[in-house]
């Protein structure tokens, strides 16, 4: 789930937007939440929490502008404001602009190899000065975006026709968020997001419209007492969802939306047990008026063995009501029938992860951290799509049985002061799903994953140098049957790019590079 | 008997003399509150460490510069020290005006304190030193790493 500056963006569909339209220029820093968050957001967060904290209006640039094009053809616009309104108020605006219309066919199949896009967001936050320094942030973010994949002759004029085949997809998306201190001695916040959510896509001549609204509440009181951190609060979320599939019409087939109210409690106590030991216990209480009660209590033990050593164990369950059509797109596209095995139960989650941290210091100013995980994550009633059965239909259901997802996960960070940096990680994995006793790697999940950035700063040249890259170990790929002739696994496969940025004049960086793609 | 009891008691007189010189150096850090107290029994400099919990070189700070021998002396002889943290929420009266925290999102904002003292050419980043006459006006301001030969130099050379 992604805050911004601690105000959650509450919605499924547009889970996939939640870091864009934010220039880089107006973040300070972000900050990621680990482990299951559902305690206090619900369902959203039952991964953890990403919250991108914007600059504080002193120090971002009152204008900066980040322009960039490849050699494949994209270009990218970033803009970034700052500026008082009057002495009460201050205002952040990000503006971003994405262009790639480049078609690309490398494997001659006369398909496009990657999707064209044209995208526009606007993002505005407003911070209010108040008495006795109580907060109230105002953001807004409205993006639109047009993207499609197809034949490479496609243009416009075939869109949802038969003549030439093209998915082409419409987003039309506007969010506005806040957060209220209440005027009273104790610390009271209202949080709140209000979103507007439209797609208006065609997979060839089916057409999937669909539209999102979503208006959620939550209040919270935050309330220290001796050894104890007390959070309680109430939430109430509303869902409209309207689409065009069968997904939203009655028993008559006629168009029904689907109205879904979620109101909520929820009650933390962080406990300071002893010096270097903390014990969270969280637990909230959903009602879905179509699924019924939700129940997701949280654990978390925070042990610091001291000031650079510490272990934490999480535990938690977390809540997913899918939508197929909106989060599967092989659902709409390709040429196989969906078949919806009856009614989709919601998926439910069971995790537990363990996690030490060590920070080293030299006293020359360099520093290593180290960050080592162990996950699991036990699943009920996963959605699956089963491409195996029939190769003529992708068949939904609940599993018969359980998913299992687990790992470890290595993360090291080397600083040393003259200018020389490594971020290091890797995860292992094991992503299965047990039916009936059997017990498989799920598709389309990779068993080993790496990622690293390698940079380097030549101060009398005022040049830095930035090797990024990750690698993925091969996948389970759905064949069509056995006369498919293409491989069943994915090769070994990693992305790389090497930048160079110069930053010797004074209020321009230059910056260079070589990717692969 | 007598003379073991003795034996004892110069021991531990002996002790408590020669004991604390074999300690490693305390760097005591004070209040802005305890300032104006102090600066009547003795006018110093004050030394201002402005750092946040999420700021990495102001924890390698912390736990190798500040601790390192000499700089903990000079300090301790030649300063009052306070360690301010920028996102502090609790109101703090310097020199009859109260600096609040200004709060920009839930759980993060910044103290006026740490703007009025740290901000360097309009930009407030951390670690942040900065060094006070007893007048309270701020005569030396430096943001980003320091290393403990580095920070010696620039205590010796104010406080001449």
């Amino acid at each position: 789930m992604v805050l911004i500056d601690g105000m959650p963006i509450v919605s499924s569909l547009g889970s996939v937007y939640g870091l864009s339209g934010i220039p880089n220029s107006l973040v300070e820093r972000i900050e990621i939440v680990k482990g299951p968050a559902s305690s206090l957001y619900g369902s959203e967060a039952v991964g953890g929490l990403i919250n991108i904290i914007t600059q504080k209006p002193q120090n971002a640039s009152r204008i900066s502008a980040d322009l960039m094009s490849t050699t494949w053809g994209e270009y990218n616009a970033d803009l970034g404001f700052s500026l008082n309104a009057g002495s009460k108020a201050s205002v952040l605006t990000g503006i971003n602009y994405f262009n790639f219309q480049n078609r690309i066919d490398r494997n001659k199949d006369d398909f496009t190899d990657v999707t064209l896009q044209h995208r526009i967001s606007v993002f505005q936050k407003w911070n209010f000065e108040r008495k006795e320094s109580r907060l109230f942030s105002l953001a807004g973010r409205y993006m639109y975006e047009d993207r499609w994949g197809g034949d490479m002759r496609w243009d416009k004029r075939y869109r949802g026709g038969d003549e030439i085949y093209g998915e082409s997809i419409y987003t039309n998306r506007a969010e506005i968020l806040g957060n209220y201190q209440l005027p009273f001695n104790e610390k009271i916040f209202l949080s709140f997001s209000l979103i507007n959510h439209d797609q208006d896509s065609r997979y060839g001549t089916t057409s999937y419209i669909a539209n999102q609204k979503i208006a959620f509440g939550q209040l919270v009181w935050d309330k220290k007492w001796g050894r104890h951190d007390w959070l309680a609060g109430t939430a109430l979320r509303y869902t409209y969802y309207d689409d065009n599939t069968p997904g939203t019409a009655n028993a008559g087939g006629l168009n029904q939306p689907e109205k879904t109210w979620l109101p909520g409690v929820f009650l933390q106590d962080e406990i300071t047990l002893a010096a270097k030991h903390k014990l969270l216990l969280g637990f909230r209480y959903d009602h879905n008026n179509i699924h019924g009660s939700i129940y997701t209590p949280r654990m978390a033990y925070k042990w610091s063995l001291n000031d650079n050593n510490i272990i934490r164990l999480n535990a938690g369950t977390g809540f997913r009501v899918v939508n197929l059509f909106t989060e599967d797109h092989a659902a709409l596209t390709g040429a196989r029938d969906v078949i919806v095995e009856g009614d989709l139960k919601p998926e439910r989650s069971y995790n537990a992860n363990l996690n030490f941290v060590r920070k080293m210091h030299f006293s020359s100013g360099a520093f290593i951290g180290l960050d080592v995980t162990a996950f699991y994550t036990w699943f009920t009633n996963r959605i699956v799509p089963d491409y195996e059965t029939n190769v003529n239909q992708i068949i939904y259901g609940n599993l018969n049985g359980h998913a299992i997802s687990k790992g470890i996960s290595l993360n090291t960070d080397i600083n040393f002061i003259n200018g020389l940096k490594f971020i290091i990680g890797g995860t292992i994995m094991e992503n299965t799903l047990t039916e009936n006793g059997q017990t498989q790697q799920q598709m389309l999940t990779e068993k080993f994953t790496g990622t690293w950035a390698v940079s380097y700063k030549i101060r009398p040249l005022k040049l830095s140098l930035d090797y990024t890259g990750n690698v993925y170990s091969p996948m389970r790929l759905p064949l069509l049957g056995d006369l498919d002739p293409r491989s069943p696994e994915s090769p070994w496969w990693s992305i790389q790019n090497i930048q160079f940025t110069y930053d010797g004049f004074k209020k321009v960086e230059l910056y260079a590079g070589v990717k692969t793609c | 008997m007598v003379g073991l009891n003795n034996i004892v008691r110069w021991a531990i007189v002996l002790g408590s003399i020669l004991l604390p010189g074999f300690c490693l150096a305390q760097l005591k850090a004070h209040s802005f509150e305890e300032i104006e107290g102090l600066q009547k029994t003795a006018r110093r400099h004050l030394v201002v460490f402005v750092y946040t919990n999420w700021c990495r070189y102001c924890d390698a700070m912390k736990t190798t510069v500040f601790k390192n021998e000499a700089v903990a002396r000079t300090l301790n002889e030649d300063y009052y020290f306070v360690q301010l943290n920028a996102e502090e929420k609790k109101d703090i009266l310097l020199n009859n005006h109260r600096f609040k925290y200004k709060p920009n999102g839930r759980n993060t904002g910044v103290h006026e304190l740490a703007t009025a003292l740290a901000t360097i050419d309009g930009k407030l980043t951390y670690p942040a030193l900065v060094i006070l006459n007893a007048k309270l006006e701020i005569v030396f301001q430096y943001s980003g790493w320091l290393n403990h030969k580095e920070l010696g130099t620039v205590l010796r050379t104010v406080s001449e």
